[in-house]
């Protein structure tokens, strides 16, 4: 589950209209949150509470060998910030937990669309955008976390200084360990490109991350008029002033949409040239109730490789029935995706009509401009054939549409994820869901020893077998034990 | 402050730098979350009870 904090931070993010997607650190998100999910290692509890529209607190407990906690508050003076939080009883589970990443491609489509329709709703959406850009108050956010008993310190600030640009302040004191590490990001989103810059006084490591848009228009083949896909191309550079030690790594992403189903894929390769780490993940979201994900590693120094395997199942209650659709409209600002879909579905109605239908303004024109006969039915023909590719986009376009609407209105009870390694032999096991207005996590992570082999059909079988001491283990007799075990219980107003 | 060559300071002001250091680190360190309750509470309008900022428990 998402800890409160972070579904502060998101909402944050969403009323002050930064998107995370360009982000080189999320770059394959996707991957991550699929096939290194986070297990609950103890009994932990979180209570959280909005004080006022604008400040959150948040009170962690847990049992892990002895009871230990934090305390949290946060301060944000963003606008507006409450229409996108939501408690735990009425959060979609699909917002609570970390998912699948839907991305929104990166294009000017509406706004090049909207430029062309003087009476369509989008000018007027891009009219309000530019407006907001415009009258840009500078917004920010304050965020500490107090440790106990060890009174350790973790503080942040983000400044949102203009609609581009972003300063972020990240700090970590223990007098315990005698550790105090400030790190300070300068983020600059130009919607083609995110750049970012980092200091940070660990080993005055400084930092700088980039990562490019292509296809940010559409394409202009016929074939894929509607543009339907992402691609992007990240890097990062890293350097230790003290040590001198380097760092880089660069990721290739590519988002897309089967044209028939709609259904989204990523797909990463991703290189680290210092440690000679190929990486590649392929994540697809199979239905509106499964997705899987398989990254293959590969290190070109030691030869070693390894192959992994994710994958998700929802468990749905119902979809929304009509007569629910109406209380929509007022949870809208809740999901970005949710928003985008509207204003593109706006979009879609009016793309193939928006084509000026020749045969009636020939009609009227002839008188004027004397067009010869064989010229008006190349003009015909060519209207035609532009207004059938535009169908054809806006079928594509609604297919795909249909898809992200059918998961966001449907209501989800609870998530299996499982994701295991062949190299590392384990197995991850991931419940989380809601009861009665608490979010609860409850997982596994199982470790194959050494009957791994013999075994492995009948484990498959039964994922729910767990429990055998260690000690057991080392004779040989049972080849599976638990290395992590634990359950989450969070409960926010 | 042992990086310093001794030369440019005495080994009083070394001392006195880093006792500033320390008090800065303490205040920062245990001044952070007041800091954060007290800009929750000067921006409200309505200037809620402090308690109520302080417990992360719901109120009724």
């Amino acid at each position: 589950m998402l800890p409160y904090m972070d579904q502060v931070l998101r909402a944050f993010y969403q009323s002050t209209h930064w998107s995370t997607q360009n982000s080189y650190e999320d770059i394959t998100a996707t991957s991550r949150t699929l096939l290194d999910f986070r297990i609950p290692s103890a009994i932990h509890l979180q209570i959280s509470n909005k004080s006022t529209p604008n400040t959150f607190n948040s009170l962690d407990f847990s049992t892990r060998s002895r009871i230990n906690g934090s305390l949290s508050y946060l301060y944000s003076d963003a606008q507006q910030l409450e229409n996108f939080m939501r408690n735990s009883t009425d959060i979609p589970l699909q917002d609570a937990t970390e998912t699948y990443r839907q991305l929104q491609p990166n294009l000017n489509f509406s706004v090049s669309s909207g430029n062309t329709l003087s009476s369509d709703n989008t000018t007027v959406d891009n009219d309000k955008k530019l407006l907001h850009d415009s009258k840009f108050v500078k917004k920010s956010l304050y965020y500490g976390r107090m440790y106990y008993p060890s009174s350790d310190l973790e503080a942040m600030i983000i400044k949102r200084l203009n609609p581009q640009t972003q300063f972020m302040l990240k700090g970590v004191s223990s007098f315990k360990e005698s550790l105090n590490v400030l790190t300070c990001y300068f983020q600059r989103d130009s919607h083609r490109n995110l750049q970012e810059w980092i200091f940070s006084t660990s080993d005055l490591l400084c930092g700088y991350r980039v990562l490019h848009n292509f296809l940010t228009t559409p394409s202009k083949f016929n074939t894929s008029l509607y543009n339907n896909s992402s691609l992007s191309l990240g890097a990062e550079f890293w350097l230790g002033l003290v040590s001198l030690s380097p760092g880089c790594s660069t990721t290739l992403r590519y988002y897309t949409h089967s044209t028939n189903t709609g259904r989204p894929l990523t797909l990463t390769l991703s290189w680290n040239p210092l440690f000679g780490h190929i990486s590649s993940t392929y994540s697809a979201k199979t239905g509106t109730n499964s997705t899987f994900c398989a990254k293959y590693d590969f290190n070109l120094y030691s030869i070693e490789s390894n192959l992994s395997f994710g994958c998700e199942f929802w468990q749905k209650k119902h979809h929304l029935l009509e007569t629910n659709k109406n209380n929509n409209d007022k949870l809208e600002p809740i999901s970005d995706e949710l928003v985008d879909i509207n204003s593109n579905s706006r979009a879609t109605k009016l793309l193939h009509e928006n084509v000026p239908d020749l045969n009636l303004a020939v009609n009227d024109i002839p008188s004027t401009l004397d067009i010869p006969v064989h010229k008006q039915k190349l003009l015909n023909d060519l209207t035609y054939a532009f207004s059938s590719s535009l169908r054809k986009i806006d079928e594509e376009r609604s297919t795909i549409e249909k898809f992200d609407n059918k998961i966001n209105s449907s209501i989800f009870t609870s998530v299996w994820k499982l994701s295991t390694s062949l190299r590392d032999k384990t197995l991850k096991l991931l419940w989380e869901g809601k009861w009665r207005g608490f979010l609860i996590s409850a997982g596994t992570e199982l470790v194959f020893t050494r009957g791994f082999q013999e075994s492995l059909s009948d484990d498959e079988k039964n994922d729910n077998a767990i429990s055998i001491s260690a000690t057991d283990t080392e004779n040989g007799n049972i080849p599976v034990f638990p290395t992590k075990f634990g359950i989450q219980f969070q409960y926010s107003t | 402050m042992s990086f310093l060559p001794s030369f440019i300071l005495s080994d009083e002001s070394k001392e006195r730098i880093s006792k500033i250091l320390t008090l800065t680190h303490n205040v920062a360190h245990y001044g952070w979350i007041p800091f954060v309750l007290y800009l929750g509470w000067a921006h409200t309008s309505n200037r809620p009870n402090f308690l109520n900022l302080l417990s992360p428990l719901p109120s009724v």
